[in-house]
C-alpha cells in the first residue's frame, strides 16, 4: 500500500497520458500494418469483387469482363476459379482453367446425398457450398483451421466412405437477370499461417493497454480526491469498479462543490468559510450575510443590490 | 509528603476521559476502515493488471468483457447520476 501511495503521488499524470497515447498510437499503427499485411489477399479480393460488382451494375455481364475476372481470380490464392457462364450454364470463360471448369458445362443442382450442397453431375466428387461473399471475406476459416464452416462440412461428410475423394468448395455468384449470365466465384479458403497466433498476441497487448487505462483512471481519481481531501479511497474504489462512469460522476460531484483557493480542499457550495483553513471562500450579502452566487446582482434573501 | 491533588476514584477518573476515549476509538475504527478499503483498492489494482493474462489463458472473448463493462457503465450512470445531480440532498460518498 505504501507502494501504491508512492506510485500515485510521484506519478506525473500529464506526462504518463502523453506517453500512453504515443505508445497506443504506435501499437495501433503496428496492428494496422500487420493486419493489412496478413489479410492482404482478402483486401485485394474485396477490392476486385466490389469493382466487378460495380462494373456489372453499370454495364451488366458480358464477354468484355474477362480481364476483371482474371484480376479477381488472381487476387487471392484461395480462389480456385472464377467462371463466366452463359444462361444455359455453358462455360464461356474460366480464369484459372481449373478442373471444375474442364467440361463445357457446369450445371449445378442440390445433391441427393448431401442436400445442403450443390453438385455437378460431371464432377460428382466436388461439392459446392453456397455462401454469400461477405462470408468468404469474414470467415473465421482464414484464421482458424477449425471453424464453423469446416465443422459443418466435416459433420456432413464424416461417415462418407469417399470422404477423402470428396472436395467441398465455397461458391458465391453474381447473376445478371437481363441476359441470364452468371459469374461463379469458387473458393477454397485456407487458414493464413500464424494469423490466429498473431491476432491473439495483438489482442493481448490491446487488453493490457485497456487495463492500464482502467487503472490509470482509478489512480488519477485517487490522487485528485486526495488533493482536495474528498474521501479519496472511496472515490478510487468507485472509479476502479465503474471506470469512465465513476470518473464522470466524480467530476460532476467536484463541479457541484467548491474548492478552497487557500488550501485546495473540497468545500460544500453552501460553506462561507473553508472548514479546513478558515478562509472566507464565498461572497456574502453586506446587509444580511447570505451567501451569494458569482453572477448574482441582488441578494436572494433581502434583495439588496450588490 | 503532602499531596495537593485531590484523590478521585478510578471510575470517576475514567469517566472524565470517556468522551476522549470514545473519540479515539472512532478514530481508530475509521483508520482501520480506511486501511481495509485501501487494501481492497490495492488488490483490485493488482487484479486488473492480472486480468489480461487470465483472460488470455482462459480464452475469454474480449467482446463479452466489453459488453459487461458497457452494462456496468450504463447501470452506474443510471443509478448515480440522479443522486449526484440532486444538489439539495447533499449526498456525500
Amino acid at each position: 500500500m505504501i507502494l501504491l501511495n508512492n506510485l500515485v503521488f510521484n506519478l506525473n499524470f500529464k506526462k504518463a497520458i502523453k506517453n500512453y497515447i504515443i505508445a497506443l498510437v504506435l501499437i495501433l499503427t503496428v496492428f494496422l500494418v500487420a493486419t493489412t499485411y496478413l489479410f492482404r489477399e482478402k483486401i485485394s479480393f474485396a477490392t476486385y469483387y466490389y469493382k466487378t460488382l460495380n462494373t456489372i451494375e453499370k454495364s451488366g455481364i458480358n464477354n468484355n469482363i474477362n480481364s476483371l475476372l482474371d484480376k479477381l481470380a488472381n487476387s487471392s490464392k484461395d480462389i480456385k476459379d472464377v467462371i463466366l457462364l452463359s444462361s444455359d450454364n455453358t462455360v464461356v470463360y474460366s480464369s484459372k482453367k481449373s478442373n471444375v471448369s474442364r467440361n463445357n458445362k457446369l450445371t449445378l443442382h442440390y445433391s441427393n446425398i448431401k442436400q445442403k450442397y450443390l453438385v455437378d453431375n460431371n464432377n460428382p466428387h466436388i461439392f459446392y457450398k453456397l455462401v454469400k461473399p461477405e462470408r468468404i471475406l469474414l470467415s473465421k476459416k482464414s484464421i482458424k483451421k477449425t471453424d464453423d464452416i469446416n465443422e459443418e462440412i466435416q459433420n456432413e461428410f464424416f461417415y462418407d466412405k469417399n470422404f477423402n475423394e470428396n472436395k467441398v468448395y465455397l461458391l458465391s455468384y453474381i447473376a445478371d437477370t437481363t441476359n441470364g449470365m452468371k459469374i461463379f466465384i469458387i473458393n477454397d479458403i485456407k487458414a493464413i499461417p500464424h494469423a490466429e497466433r498473431i491476432l491473439e498476441i495483438m489482442g493481448f497487448i490491446l487488453i493490457i493497454f485497456f487495463a492500464i487505462y482502467w487503472l490509470g483512471v482509478a489512480l488519477w481519481v485517487y490522487k485528485d480526491a486526495s488533493k482536495i481531501k474528498a474521501t479519496p479511497i472511496q472515490w478510487a474504489l468507485v472509479a476502479i469498479f465503474t471506470n469512465l462512469a465513476g470518473l464522470i460522476i466524480y467530476l460532476i460531484f467536484k463541479q457541484n462543490n467548491s474548492i478552497c483557493s487557500n488550501c485546495g480542499t473540497l468545500q460544500s457550495k453552501k460553506n462561507i468559510f473553508c472548514t479546513n483553513c478558515g478562509k472566507k471562500i464565498k461572497k456574502t450579502c453586506d446587509n444580511c450575510n447570505t451567501p451569494l452566487n458569482r453572477n448574482d446582482k441582488y441578494c436572494s434573501k433581502c434583495a439588496n443590490k450588490l | 509528603m503532602n499531596n495537593t491533588t485531590p484523590k478521585i476514584s478510578t471510575e470517576k477518573f475514567l469517566e472524565l476521559f470517556d468522551e476522549e476515549i470514545e473519540n479515539k476509538c472512532t478514530e481508530i475504527k475509521q483508520i482501520k476502515y480506511e486501511k481495509n478499503l485501501k487494501f481492497i483498492f490495492f488488490i483490485s489494482c493488482i487484479l486488473i493488471l492480472i486480468f489480461p493474462i487470465v483472460s488470455f489463458i482462459l480464452n475469454i472473448s474480449f467482446m463479452s468483457i466489453l459488453a459487461i463493462i458497457f452494462i456496468i457503465q450504463i447501470v452506474t450512470l443510471a443509478v448515480f447520476l440522479p443522486i449526484i445531480l440532486n444538489f439539495d440532498r447533499e449526498v456525500i460518498i
